[in-house]
């Protein structure tokens, strides 16, 4: 079940922990940061893992991946601004808090909360990973096909933009993994005499554009607008004198964190969306409701508890299934794909090591999270006041050797500006993003699954009907998006936005 | 017959042009001997591109008059320097990347941070520039030394 010991315990070796550490610590600051999201983040550091051994490399994403999303709080509570859209109900009740002077101890409430739903979590992808890992290695073709689409479905039902959208993209996204070689034939197809599209088109560079520049050029419209940051500060000893209080916010802890799990685990959800429930969950079952929104601790607890929860809860698809549970660990994905391991089920046998050494991971990310944020809150504070000039260039930099940096070509870093600025024209134009990535990193499994399901079936679709979790995995593709075209119909007022909250 | 959306109009044409273009193409890619061959699932999400495209077009339109649009107020001059600095990013980002394989990766990098942070900051006096050039400076120094050395990756 655990694979290698020796291998495993390269995780408490004194260069992964100090990785670790300033992977979180760097997660931090750029989680801290609004405009700067963990999946950037995460994007960002994919290339650097390519000198790294695959162990250590994940390791450094899973702590960044933590402290991003945990450093959310920080412009949250002092900016009134989400640092991260997994922090965007936190300001509801953080920053009120703030501006009566109690911004030290709405930090406080914040990260114990993080802490507590981020070891829930662990203990759910510990025991739940195994079990789920060993029974999706009954999966052949006809699964892997249906699961490709109940994910994308999934993700496009969950986003609200447009239904047709979101197809849209979906498609568009699978199309262009198609361009190349194809798997099953190795035929040429749409590369129209291009020796560069012959290869195929990367997802690191797509990825990377998409995510990051198209971030950026959002983030430089609104660069010229300063910020206001409150001040603040906790010591230890007022850390865990809030920390003592949370005896009385145990149901509302645990509740946020199972929904913060929950939707963790649903593939392409995320922290984006779980802090928003688990905060309209907590301030219906409240007897007080009407003091959320007014510098109530219970939501920020609700809130971080939620949203780091659903930190352990997206790493379970993707280790057991290969699909993504958010952006950010679809950015893993990459790191996977660079060390030539696919994530899934086939993990589980032939690399279980890995598995437990990004559980172990997880977790030692999440304690050093808390120290971290105890012991240098000020200068998490202080990364607010970096000129944002400064920091986008440096960036955008960053960004273009990323960019090159897998197979040295120029032609992926044309592709790393192309869908930097399609990515902002789809922001522009309501279109959401994270289909069409997922639909480019599924498009070519997906073509050879259907086709191999076929050749299975003795030339014909039929197999599906001997093939239960498949039909299951199907008929909550079809439910899902029939729900969700109900659900947009039906609704008066526009949706929330999970991504690209700006 | 109106514009409800005229973005979405627009987009739903050019995705069902697009559409129509590349699913004419996928009849130039060869066939094989394999199970349902290497052009049949193009055609299916191409095929699936042109009808949403299609039903994208149709949603943009509403029978019946017009509704009355919000009428954007002339654009401020905050918003327009915003608008030219979105342009001068871009336009920055392209020229980079087009010289970095003539100038070289280091020089070309220092090059597009000095002048990136330069367009960008707000404040252009003599210290403030030597700033940024000591910054640029040590980013591509750095960049160079991770990715050249550390990782011994073959730069432009």
């Amino acid at each position: 079940m655990f694979g290698d010991i020796g291998q495993v315990m390269m995780v408490f070796s004194p260069l992964t922990m100090a990785v670790m550490l300033a992977g979180v610590f760097g997660g931090l600051v750029v989680g801290a940061m609004p405009g700067l999201t963990s999946t950037m983040a995460v994007a960002l550091l994919v290339p650097i893992t390519y000198g790294m051994t695959m162990e250590l490399g994940l390791c450094m994403l899973v702590a960044v991946y933590v402290g991003a999303i945990s450093g959310g709080l920080v412009s949250a509570t002092l900016l009134n601004i989400p640092g991260t859209p997994s922090s965007v109900a936190t300001c509801f009740d953080a920053y009120p808090m703030a501006k009566r002077g109690e911004a030290g101890k709405a930090l406080a409430y914040g990260v114990f909360a993080s802490f507590i739903g981020g070891i829930f979590s662990f203990f759910v992808l510990l025991f739940m990973a195994p079990v789920l890992g060993n029974f999706a290695l009954r999966f052949s073709s006809y699964e892997y096909f249906a699961l490709v689409v109940f994910a994308l479905t999934c993700i496009i039902s969950v986003s609200r933009k447009s239904l047709v959208k979101g197809l849209l993209a979906a498609c568009i996204g699978m199309a262009l993994g198609l361009i190349g070689l194809s798997n099953m034939d190795m035929v040429s197809r749409f590369s129209f005499n291009s020796p560069s599209l012959e290869s195929g088109i990367d997802v690191l560079p797509v990825l990377i554009g998409m995510y990051a520049v198209s971030q950026l050029m959002v983030e430089i419209k609104a660069i010229r607008k300063p910020y206001q940051i409150m001040e603040a500060d906790f010591t230890t000893r007022e850390f865990i004198a809030v920390a003592k209080t949370f005896r009385h916010s145990i149901r509302n802890l645990v509740r946020s964190s199972i929904i913060g799990t929950a939707i963790g685990i649903l593939p392409g959800v995320g922290p984006g969306l779980s802090n928003i429930v688990a905060y309209a969950r907590a301030k219906s079952a409240d007897k007080n409701p009407d003091s959320y929104g007014r510098g109530n601790p219970d939501g920020i607890i609700a809130s971080e508890s939620a949203n780091n929860a659903s930190t352990g809860g997206a790493l379970i698809p993707l280790l057991t299934l290969g699909v993504p549970g958010d952006a950010s660990t679809m950015m893993m994905i990459g790191a996977f794909m660079i060390h030539g391991v696919q994530p899934g089920p086939l993990l589980f046998r032939d690399n279980p090591s890995v598995v437990m050494i990004i559980t172990l991971a997880f977790l030692i990310s999440t304690i050093m999270m808390l120290l971290v944020q105890m012991q240098c809150i000020r200068v998490l504070v202080k990364a607010l006041s970096i000129p944002r000039h400064i920091l986008y260039s440096v960036i955008t930099a960053l960004c273009v050797i990323g960019s090159f940096a897998l197979r040295s070509n120029m032609f992926d870093v044309w592709v790393f500006f192309a869908t930097g600025i399609a990515g902002y024209i789809m922001v522009k134009i309501d279109f959401p993003i994270l289909p069409l990535v997922l639909g480019l990193i599924f498009g070519s499994m997906a073509e050879t699954e259907f086709r191999s399901s076929y050749v299975l079936g003795g030339n014909s679709f039929s197999g599906y009907l001997d093939r239960p979790i498949a039909l299951v995995f199907l008929a909550a593709a079809v439910l899902s998006v029939v729900i969700s075209a109900y659900t947009i119909r039906r609704s008066k007022t526009p949706a929330m936005d999970t991504q690209d909250l700006t | 017959m109106t514009i409800k959306k005229p973005l979405d109009l627009c987009t739903g044409i050019a995705l069902l042009l697009g559409g129509l273009f590349m699913f004419m193409e996928t009849f130039a890619i060869p066939g094989s001997n394999m199970a349902l061959g290497p052009r049949i699932f193009p055609q299916v999400l191409y095929g699936a591109i042109i009808v949403l495209s299609l039903v994208m077009v149709g949603q943009s339109l509403a029978l019946g008059p017009a509704e009355t649009p919000n009428q954007a107020g002339p654009a401020d001059p905050a918003e327009r320097e915003t608008m030219w600095l979105q342009w001068a990013y871009i336009a920055a980002l392209f020229i980079y990347i087009a010289i970095m394989p003539l100038i070289g990766y280091g020089i070309a990098t220092f090059g597009f941070c000095f002048v990136l942070m330069t367009l960008l900051g707000e404040r252009r006096t003599l210290k403030s520039l030597c700033v940024y050039a000591a910054l640029s400076g040590i980013t591509a120094w750095s960049l160079v030394y991770i990715f050249g050395t550390l990782l011994r990756l073959f730069l432009p």
